[in-house]
């Protein structure tokens, strides 16, 4: 008897698992297979969202860090990756060796908000020169009362805690944004840390998986500092610093700081590496500019100049749709639109890929 | 007119029963080709860094550092040996008071529900672990017990405490459930003997039961370390990611499964050799405690005489002692009276606090997961608005678990009636090892082996990514060990008799198989089966690596694959609060439930206490 109720048990549960696999889906879009980046995550999703409405593609966009978009994208299990580094010298070479040249597509910009959790400090915007920030994150200050930080908040009742550190666990485009800021301002930072995409954190600084992990943390521990891309701070309702910037100004991550960061940098073409290999992309951290936000950075798109003939046409569709009619979403999840003169090349660029 | 019959000349082999025994021998011989292939595998991928100990320095230093070309791995090694002997701190004495109670003390019905407990809590997927570790024990438990010791607050409570009280919690099920056979393994006698010399109940249990079960209890430590080394989950998602040797008591670090999963994705060239490399040296350490662990059960498990530990030497013209006076006798028995009534409540207490977590756990996910529970969770996908779900998830989890069992359970089976039933053949011994070993195998090490092999493969230049394909082999490869285990024992329960009369009625070994043996056995294969099937439907670590995740419903089996514990994993990253979150939680309580209805049915149906099966070992 049990032997039997077990049987027919079982044997209906195939059924419904079997039936349940051979079932044939309901669309036949295209689909694209895409992840990296946590900081242009959101705004992906929103485009994938819409992009569905408007073509019927789906863009299946992961993320896993900025790292991760490279590697897969260079391994090819992903159609294309995003990233807020641009990739380096070596990573290039890799890349050539395994198909073709990469390029480059600006996607978006936005800053790279210090995030903290300290109930005390009510509505009162924290303020930070990029000195502190970086002795913060090199463990030099440790405390929330330090008189270095006191001196900059006259008035704001920093209470006597510990600051709980957090950064990326895994490599990251904002890890690198954010480190090549403080590298670029603190002559001690940049010899013991440097710029990186994973760089070693001094002792008792912690990692957390993704942009939201490291914002669910600040958010859901007191005395905790970290830095994400700014719609993280503001989702979840974390208190974000000013900063000064390079003319002395206090200035919070807004998009229109970002987009005056991004109007100074966007003068000259960048000389120094990993920029200056590629073709679309600046350094806007620490720019000149009364209104500049000293941590903004941009986010890339990056794909083969040679792609496949089934899926290609889609993804460079899509990125062409991105970087221009895709651009008016930007603004609601806070990130700041491109330049036009930047749509505009990014379009050009996008159509020398090449289908094989 | 037709003639009579003739008596047929004993034939050599029928067709059928060659093929048979064919394909029994060739499932046996499949799972020795991927135990070899895994490794293989792992050898050839880590070989750039293996080859070149003193460039790379993997087991000498202490500097990760991938991105200045420094592979020390020590702090990892650190870390998971620290997390796991915390556990192992914890949990030994836990486990074995808990098993001494349940075995000895325990009365009939306490024993029963206490076991079910026990196996539900070894039932509980370990991102789920993760999960509540971080939310509940780092941050209303750890943090405020450091600050009260004013530590410094470094990272809210997660590190390596934290990691490793709850590696404890996962492995408390186990060490009892070993300690609980092993103390019911001690022959009856030796108990009554102790009673008859007048021995209280704590006197007998410490005396005679623990030290008679003691060779089990540490071969069921070893496992359990074998064990607590390989999580990877639970770990990763409280240890707090830092590369740091640190020795206080509210010290973050990192694990070797834990910095696998996490840079693994993300790695190329030589620091992808590194990190299949430290897999290797984790797949090392496995292997050893779970070998040294049969080899102990195996060798206290011969049947020998016990020597007495101090022969008792009787020098000559030794004066017989003089006889106590009875006041001094009432003394000691008064004493050991107190001390059994003592020890009784410590040892009922040690039960109580195994299985506290557990009403811990599920409380805390029912409060947290229950509210999202609806309509929109099942149908929905989570960017879809308005209204959240994760219905892709558990579409794909399905058909990750059902491919997985269509790839093990067949192949498990016929490995499982090539041990029972061809227990003659020069095979049996090696295959049976290997599988065993397989079970013990970290699942993290599994999901680089699918990586490696299905998404990345190393060999060509076609890369296949993450899919449904490489996400249910690696599965399978888990359940694998589980089916042949309990489809053996299973088979091998069936009495000789029925075995032996069908022989003698001149049934082929395929008949007797298929009519005599497998009918008799199927009620507690199915059993087995089905404790897999949710053991494998929580499984995480595998999955990150082999079908990653999807924001839609996968279309063919090439297509990456999203599951429940796959976004468990992920969403329970976003801050309090967060809708994300939220689905996590619900998704956390409908995995819980699957698996609890699943161990909670099974032996309803069953009726029977199947923690062998559940068992992966």
């Amino acid at each position: 008897m049990r032997t039997r109720l077990l049987t027919i048990v079982f044997l209906s549960l195939s059924v419904a698992i079997g039936g349940g696999g051979c079932s044939p889906s309901s669309s036949s879009a295209p689909r694209i297979n895409a992840g990296g980046a946590t900081f242009v995550n959101p705004l992906l999703q929103k485009w994938s969202g819409e992009y569905k409405k408007l073509k019927n593609a789906e863009i299946d966009y992961v993320s896993k860090g900025s790292s991760y978009g490279i590697e897969q994208m260079t391994a090819k299990t992903i159609d294309f990756g995003c990233s807020d580094a641009p990739m380096k010298k070596e990573q290039l070479a890799t890349a050539k060796e395994k198909g073709s040249d990469v390029i480059h597509i600006p996607l978006t910009m936005g800053a790279v908000a210090v995030v903290y959790n300290l109930p005390e400090v009510g509505e009162a915007k924290l303020k930070f020169t990029g000195d502190v920030l970086a002795d913060i994150f090199n463990k030099k200050i440790t405390k929330w009362d330090d008189k270095r930080i006191t001196d900059l908040n006259a008035g704001v009742p920093l209470p006597p805690k510990d600051i709980v550190v957090v950064t990326r666990a895994e490599g990251s485009g904002t890890t690198n944004i954010f480190s090549e800021y403080l590298s670029k301002v603190s002559e001690p930072f940049k010899k013991e840390i440097g710029t990186s995409t994973k760089p070693k954190w001094p002792q008792g600084v912690i990692g957390q998986e993704g942009s939201d992990g490291v914002a669910g943390f600040v958010k859901g521990n007191v005395g905790s500092i970290g830095y994400v891309e700014i719609l993280f701070a503001k989702k979840n309702n974390l208190g974000t610093a000013l900063l000064k910037n390079r003319d002395g100004e206090y200035v919070g991550p807004e998009a229109d700081a970002v987009t005056a960061a991004a109007e100074e940098a966007m003068k000259e073409k960048p000389t120094a590496e990993p920029y200056s290999l590629h073709e679309l992309t600046y350094s806007l951290t620490n720019a000149a500019g009364k209104k500049s936000y000293p941590i903004s950075g941009i986010s890339y798109a990056i794909l083969f100049a040679k792609l496949p003939k089934d899926k290609g046409p889609t993804i460079v569709e899509f990125l062409k749709w991105a970087v221009s009619d895709g651009q008016q979403f930007g603004k609601e999840l806070e990130y700041a639109p491109l330049p036009e003169d930047l749509r505009k090349r990014a379009q050009e660029r996008l159509g020398q890929v090449t289908f094989e | 007119m037709t003639s009579p019959p003739t008596a047929r000349a004993p034939r050599s082999q029928s067709w059928g029963d060659t093929v048979f025994g064919w394909l029994c021998q060739s499932a046996g011989g499949f799972v020795l080709a991927i135990a070899a292939t895994l490794v293989l595998v792992l050898v050839i991928q880590s070989w750039p860094v293996l080859s070149n100990p003193s460039k790379f320095r993997l087991l000498t230093s202490a500097d990760w550092n991938p991105e200045k070309d420094s592979y020390g791995a020590l702090v990892f090694i650190y870390g998971t040996l620290a997390t796991s002997l915390i556990a192992l701190l914890i949990a030994v004495p836990l486990g074995v008071g808990a098993a001494a109670y349940l075995s000895e003390l325990a009365p009939g019905r306490v024993r029963k529900t206490c076991a079910f407990l026990l196996e539900l809590l070894a039932a509980i997927p370990s991102v789920v672990y993760g999960f509540w570790a971080r939310e509940f024990l780092a941050k209303q438990g750890l943090a405020p017990l450091f600050d009260s010791l004013g530590l410094p607050n470094v990272a809210a409570g997660q590190g390596i405490l934290a990691a490793g009280l709850v590696l404890a919690v996962m492995i408390l099920p186990y060490i009892t459930a070993v300690s609980f056979d092993v103390c019911q393994a001690v022959p009856r006698s030796q108990r009554e003997g102790a009673f008859a010399l007048g021995s209280s109940r704590w006197q007998t249990i410490w005396r005679v039961v623990l030290p008679f079960a003691r060779p089990g209890i540490i071969a069921g430590c070893f496992l359990a370390l074998g064990r607590a080394i390989g999580e990877t989950m639970a770990v990763t998602m409280v240890i707090a990611n830092s590369s740091y040797l640190d020795f206080h008591l509210n010290a973050t670090g990192d694990t070797i499964p834990s910095v696998i999963a996490k840079e693994l994705f993300e790695a190329g060239g030589v620091k992808k050799a590194a990190l299949v490399a430290l897999g290797l040296l984790l797949l090392a350490i496995t292997l050893v405690m779970n070998i040294a662990g049969r080899a102990i059960i195996g060798w206290s498990s011969r049947p020998s005489a016990r020597p007495g530990r101090r022969p008792i030497q009787i020098a000559e013209g030794l004066q017989a002692p003089a006889p106590r006076t009875l006041a001094d006798v009432e003394a000691s028995q008064r004493k050991a009276q107190r001390w059994d009534t003592v020890m009784r409540l410590v040892l009922a207490c040690c039960q109580f606090a195994t299985v506290v977590p557990l009403f811990l756990i599920l409380g805390y996910i029912a409060v947290r997961g229950v509210p999202g529970v609806n309509w929109d969770f099942f149908t929905k996908l989570p960017n879809d608005s308005p209204g959240r779900g994760l219905s892709h998830a558990l579409y794909g989890s399905v058909i990750l678990v059902g491919m997985a069992a269509a790839f093990a359970i067949p192949i498990g089976l016929l490995t499982a009636i090539f041990l029972a039933e061809y227990r003659t053949h020069r095979m049996t011994g090696p295959v049976r090892f290997v599988a065993e070993l397989l079970g013990g195998v970290p699942s993290i090490v599994i999901g680089i082996f699918g990586y490696a092999l299905l998404v990345y493969p190393f060999w060509g230049n076609e890369k296949w990514g993450f899919s449904a394909w490489a996400g249910a082999f690696a599965l399978g490869v888990m359940m694998l060990p589980v089916v042949i285990r309990a489809s053996e024992e299973a088979m091998r329960l069936v009495p000789n008799s029925p075995r032996e009369a069908s022989y003698a009625l001149g049934a082929s070994r395929r008949q007797t198989v298929l009519k005599v043996i497998l009918p008799a056995a199927m009620p507690t294969i199915i059993t087995g089966v089905f404790l897999a099937i949710g053991r494998v439907a929580g499984e995480t670590a595998p999955l990150i690596l082999t079908a990653r995740g999807s924001q839609f419903f996968p279309r063919s089996l090439s297509d990456p694959t999203p599951s429940l514990p796959y976004y468990i994993y992920d969403f329970s990253k976003y801050a309090p609060g967060s809708a994300e979150i939220g689905l996590a939680w619900t998704a956390a309580f409908v995995l819980v439930t699957v698996v609890v209805l699943l161990n909670v049915g099974v032996r309803l149906i069953a009726g029977k206490r199947v923690v062998a099966a559940a068992r992966a070992d």
